[in-house]
């Protein structure tokens, strides 16, 4: 490889060496968490008392 | 195992390529049915992916995954020469990689902009114009700039366009290959990784970083301090200037060459063939490839990277190629090689220097 080649390789993976994992753990430290990405959960189930009272409502 | 071609041709095949193409396209589709088969298995049950978005995803990752391959071939083939058959058929890895990506940027628009009002590709532009903020910068930007980077490098890979823009114009767009990763990874960074929780999927942009640029600069290390050793016992040379020291016959297997560094910076080839030593310089015309790390086939030496060749004692490719090397003059102190730095014009002819046989292989 020519000298000139040899030493555009190295300075830009010098670069690429600082810039690409600095770009990584930027995004990642400042990345916000949405409302979406929280597990689900499961809804309770309703209190007996309630269903009693919709079921004497009912009927 | 010469590959240059005379006449234009789309592709020059021969047994070799078509079994690397078959094996890339086969772990292709492997790696593309795997992921769909195996990708839904890890998905949020509350949040199921569509088939589309999968393959999307799958062509995606697939791209980014070559193309760190690719990168890893360089320097890997210059850590250890059992990895040169990768770098042979490099260029259709390239080209395979560019229509896996661009199988991806299509599949994304047709998911996500076919329904916008204006036209799907004027939208992919314009639905996000937030170039002012870090996190919702429009990652898409660096996506089709990488893109359009492997588009022209796979259009321009051709042995045709290497002639015709020369090697150092080549050589230089070729380079680009690396901005192509750069944006590639701003472009997951900032997508991808944004919009969703992926431990995986830093994981695996994360080592492709450090194998990508730990690879390149260990390489460029070792070759580095390779350079200084013998550019150091060079200058130890002789009171003769400018002829510097360039090694011991006998540390030359018949067929083969060893690297000489100037103090420059240049790189010069050393042969041996026969009782003959001829010196070249160390860069193949064809892409820069190191020819010292080559050997003598037929009485030529044979660059290790695609097989282009040159006569050792001018530097000219047999007929009816035109490729030239410069050469070097080169004189005997006893076992010991002495090289003149001032290099000829390339296919200027030197009469090789006759190496008389050890004591010992006399004996």
């Amino acid at each position: 490889m020519l000298r000139r080649h040899r030493a555009a390789h190295a300075y830009m993976w010098k670069a690429l060496a600082i810039f690409l994992p600095a770009m990584l753990i930027a995004a990642l430290a400042i990345r916000q968490h949405g409302p979406t990405e929280k597990p689900a959960v499961q809804l309770e189930e309703p209190a007996t008392g309630a269903g009693a009272s919709a079921e004497g409502t009912e009927s | 195992m010469r590959t240059m071609s005379v006449r234009y041709a789309p592709v020059g095949w021969n047994r070799n390529k078509i079994f690397y193409d078959v094996v890339l396209l086969a772990a292709v589709v492997a790696y593309i049915l795997l992921y769909i088969k195996i990708a839904p298995s890890f998905q949020d049950v509350t949040r199921p992916t569509s088939g589309a978005i999968l393959r999307a995803q799958a062509f995606g990752t697939c791209a980014f995954l070559m193309l760190t391959f690719i990168l890893c071939i360089g320097p890997l083939a210059r850590l250890d020469t059992r990895f040169l058959p990768l770098l042979y058929n490099r260029r259709h890895f390239g080209v395979i990689t560019c229509a896996v990506a661009f199988t991806h940027a299509s599949t994304i628009v047709s998911i996500y902009f076919s329904f916008s009002p204006l036209n799907k590709y004027v939208a992919v532009l314009a639905s996000n114009t937030s170039y002012d903020r870090f996190l919702g910068f429009p990652f898409e930007t660096f996506g089709i700039f990488a893109l359009f980077l492997l588009l022209v490098l796979a259009a321009t890979s051709h042995d045709f366009w290497l002639r015709f823009l020369t090697p150092p114009i080549w050589k230089a767009i070729h380079i680009s290959i690396y901005v192509a990763y750069a944006a590639i990874v701003c472009h997951i960074v900032l997508g991808s990784l944004q919009s969703k929780q992926s431990p995986l999927l830093a994981a695996v942009v994360g080592l492709s970083v450090i194998a990508v640029t730990g690879l390149h600069l260990i390489a460029g290390r070792i070759e580095r301090q390779k350079d200084r050793n013998t550019a150091e016992s060079a200058s130890e040379s002789t009171a003769e200037a400018p002829w510097v020291l360039a090694g011991q016959v006998d540390d030359i297997a018949d067929g083969r060459g060893i690297v000489v560094a100037l103090e420059d910076g240049e790189r010069v080839a050393v042969f041996r063939y026969g009782d003959r030593l001829s010196a070249l310089a160390n860069v193949c015309a064809h892409q820069n490839g190191p020819l010292g790390e080559g050997r003598i086939v037929d009485g030529y030496v044979t660059c290790p990277w695609h097989g282009f060749q040159y006569r050792p004692s001018d530097g000219c490719s047999p007929p009816p190629f035109t490729e030239k090397a410069a050469t070097y003059r080169l004189r005997l102190d006893g076992r010991r090689i002495l090289l003149d730095p001032r290099p000829n014009e390339p296919g200027t002819h030197v009469e090789p220097v006759r190496v008389t046989p050890t004591s010992e292989t006399e004996a």
